[in-house]
């Protein structure tokens, strides 16, 4: 016991403070070369207050993309499943293009909520066609690639259309960037992410319950698929918000979990925290290779998040496939 | 189960909107249809004809001498003329040397031209040579004639520039297809596959003004006309030279420059040392702020906030509309509303045939130096007073005014 707690204690420092060295690099370091830490956090500095946007941004997406790979994971007692996977950033981001085509630019609190009616609309559908094929872990994954692939082609085509409306890079929004919200934003987008996190920290018993199988968490009070249905709406909250700032980024809410359980072990209260540190700590590092490949590639430019994400994200699910899957 | 048919009722219901939505989007089918008209075949005796009239011409002239005893500068002429008509007739076949390299062929003078660029286009009429030309791209639109032709089928489109229709392009069966390198590189050994003659220019890729006048000349060879050629580039090189001269007479500062190509929704595309729309903006008295880069580059804001320039162009395709919309962009962008540029209010939306006549490595080129002149330093050649270049005028707020040719319309709130 006291190992562990040492273990789990010793964890959290590591990743924390893998946390804030990448924070500062991240603040510190940019397109145009090194700033020194004061002057980065100076923000009526201009450049300070871009690579503070990108920072802050990077960061918790990262921590609401991990968290909301957690709770898939737990809701579906699949390792393998993530919010990505399952087609809610692609159904998000599909109603969020459909209102924008029909109806112009809207506030961006309203296109939170139109997203997370995307997701919720993906996730019923994914869950729907899993259900009918026998809701094994196989089925799942199938038919969320299914769900997830009929709205990445569609939001495909509603992206080209909409490209007039939307001051940015059809590509950024489908891959991720950090680099199209505005500073004046982030009050906005740190208190939409706020009540879900707080929500599932406090559902925490639920969720280890839940973790264990469905007639345990009946035998303890608790109705296994209304908590499912809530795990699975708080995680397209956090999916639509992302996606209405930053796009879709991949395979965050993967490797992230992968990474705290790797860890600390599978008790929710010990793991969730620590995924949503590393959340943050795979975007900002995502985040500064962008900003390397564009400060030193000029015909590049600015690339999407979802390339460095999806690069690492990859490699780690086919180490994942062959362990957990092999024998 | 009863839960099955309603996870059934659901899959069809978005299923059906999916159709619903499909259908919608392209309820407005293309309706624009391709017509192919034939053209003449060139057939030997409309040269002999040609041949004829020619000697016809200079049998009268000598007998005319004889009967009016003219002096010896007509005599002179006379052997001007007939020296030409014999250069004219040893002229082909020629070996020449295309941008790429590669040594060309010409068997005889190409009496059916396609060009795959707005530019080369230009070049070829304004080398007198519009009445060889069979198809152009897409954005070929210069001189007016152009469309004109286009119009009537005589001249036909064979797609994009940066994607042509090879199928078009063969059937037009055309003696020479003149493109460019930076955009036709890639196409070679498709054209080769459909036997196509094929000329390089350097076109987009041009390194300088040397080299759109290269392109000129090397056009100009392949016909004959290149004294046609000197004619225009020294008519070019006039009018560079009177900006340049006025601009070193009066000691002109060099105010930092920005160029970006295309609205910033496309990201940030501006161009290094080493492009002839760098050596424009020189010659013009700015200074390319990313100079010191090399080629068509993407940049972020922070490179361009730190090098915080003094004049922004944005040079795209689009209407008023868009032309406001990217303005109102650039003077609210957080991070670009902190440079000079915004702040002294010298922002320009540069569009319509601006917009193509700054873009295109062509004739036109002189007129490209005189609107960045204009642009850069209206202090010496005066505001620019054209239609399709938007600046604004007006509050830090949100009002944004059209300065048109005469007309200057109210201030427009946006809301």
């Amino acid at each position: 016991m006291y190992r562990d707690s040492l273990k789990v204690g010793l964890s959290y420092v590591l990743m924390v403070s893998v946390l804030v060295t990448v924070a500062i690099f991240s603040l510190v370091y940019g397109s145009t070369g090194f700033r020194s830490l004061d002057v980065a956090l100076d923000l009526s500095d201009t450049i300070s207050r871009l690579r503070f946007t990108r920072t802050i941004f990077a960061l918790v997406t990262g921590v609401a993309l991990a968290l909301a790979g957690s709770l898939i994971q737990i809701a579906t007692r699949n390792p393998l499943a993530s919010p990505s996977i399952l087609g809610l950033p692609s159904g998000a981001l599909t109603l969020a293009l459909i209102t924008i085509i029909t109806f112009g630019v809207v506030p961006r609190p309203l296109l939170m909520i139109i997203s997370f009616f995307g997701a919720v609309m993906a996730y019923a559908i994914t869950m729907a066609l899993a259900s009918l094929a026998g809701m094994s872990a196989s089925a799942l994954i199938l038919a969320g690639i299914a769900v997830s692939s009929l709205f990445s082609g569609i939001s495909h085509l509603l992206l080209y259309i909409a490209q007039a409306k939307i001051h940015g890079h059809p590509m950024l929004i489908l891959l991720g960037s950090v680099s199209i919200p505005t500073f004046r934003e982030i009050p906005l987008f740190t208190a939409s992410v706020i009540p879900p996190i707080a929500l599932s920290l406090a559902i925490w018993k639920q969720m280890n319950a839940l973790l264990f199988g469905d007639e345990f968490a009946l035998q303890l009070g608790y109705n296994p698929r209304v908590l499912r249905a809530l795990l699975a709406s708080i995680a397209s909250m956090l999916t639509a918000v992302t996606v209405s700032f930053v796009g879709i980024v991949c395979f965050v809410g993967l490797i992230a979990p992968h990474i705290a359980r790797l860890l600390v072990g599978d008790d929710v209260r010990k793991h969730l925290p620590l995924s949503m540190v590393s959340g943050g700590v795979v975007v900002l590092l995502s985040d500064i290779v962008v900003r390397y490949v564009s400060a030193s590639v000029s015909v590049l430019g600015e690339l999407p998040i979802s390339i460095p994400t999806s690069i690492v994200g990859a490699s780690v699910l086919g180490y994942l496939v062959v362990s957990r899957l092999r024998g | 189960m009863p839960g099955t048919r309603i996870y059934a009722l659901v899959i069809a219901i978005v299923v059906i909107l999916a159709i619903v939505a499909t259908l919608w989007v392209y309820a407005n089918p293309p309706t624009k249809t391709i017509t192919f008209t034939k053209e003449k075949t060139f057939t030997v005796t409309e040269v002999q004809t040609e041949v004829a009239t020619k000697t016809e011409v200079l049998t009268k002239v000598a007998t005319s001498l004889v009967v009016k005893e003219k002096t010896a500068t007509m005599v002179k002429t006379l052997t001007k003329v007939l020296t030409k008509v014999k250069t004219e007739v040893v002229r082909y076949p020629m070996k020449i040397v295309d941008a790429l390299g590669r040594t060309v062929e010409i068997a005889s003078e190409p009496k059916r031209v396609v060009s795959l660029s707005p530019a080369i286009t230009e070049i070829l009429f304004a080398l007198g040579l519009g009445d060889r030309v069979v198809g152009v791209d897409s954005f070929s639109n210069y001189p007016p004639e152009v469309v004109e032709l286009k119009r009537k089928g005589k001249i036909v489109d064979v797609g994009g520039y940066w994607n042509p229709d090879f199928e078009k392009i063969a059937s037009l069966k055309p003696d020479l297809v003149i493109v460019e390198i930076g955009a036709h590189a890639k196409y070679r050994e498709k054209f080769e596959e459909l036997n196509l003659k094929v000329l390089y220019v350097r076109g987009g890729g041009a390194r300088s003004l040397s080299d759109v006048y290269l392109d000129i000349g090397l056009i100009a060879h392949v016909f004959g006309v290149d004294d046609k050629a000197k004619e225009l580039v020294n008519s070019i090189a006039k009018t560079v030279d009177t900006v340049v001269e006025k601009l070193r007479s009066v000691n002109a500062s060099k105010p930092r420059v920005l160029l970006l190509l295309g609205p910033p929704t496309y990201g940030f595309w501006t161009m290094g040392g080493g492009t002839f729309l760098d050596e424009l903006v020189s010659l013009a008295g700015g200074i390319n702020v990313f100079h010191d880069k090399y080629g068509w580059i993407q940049v972020s804001r922070e490179e361009i906030v730190a090098r915080d320039p003094q004049i922004i162009i944005v040079s795209m395709m689009g209407s008023a509309g868009d032309a406001k919309a990217v303005l109102k962009q650039i003077v609210e962008d957080e991070a670009l509303s902190q440079t000079t540029a915004v702040k002294e209010k010298r922002v320009y939306v540069v569009t319509g045939e601006a917009n193509d006549i700054l873009m295109r490595p062509g004739p036109r080129i002189d007129k490209a130096i005189e609107i960045l002149a204009h642009i850069i330093h209206p202090e010496i050649f005066g505001e620019i007073k054209r239609g399709d270049v938007y600046t604004y005028e007006g509050s830090l707020g949100f009002a944004i005014e059209l300065i048109g040719i005469e007309v200057k319309t109210p201030c427009i709130e946006i809301a």
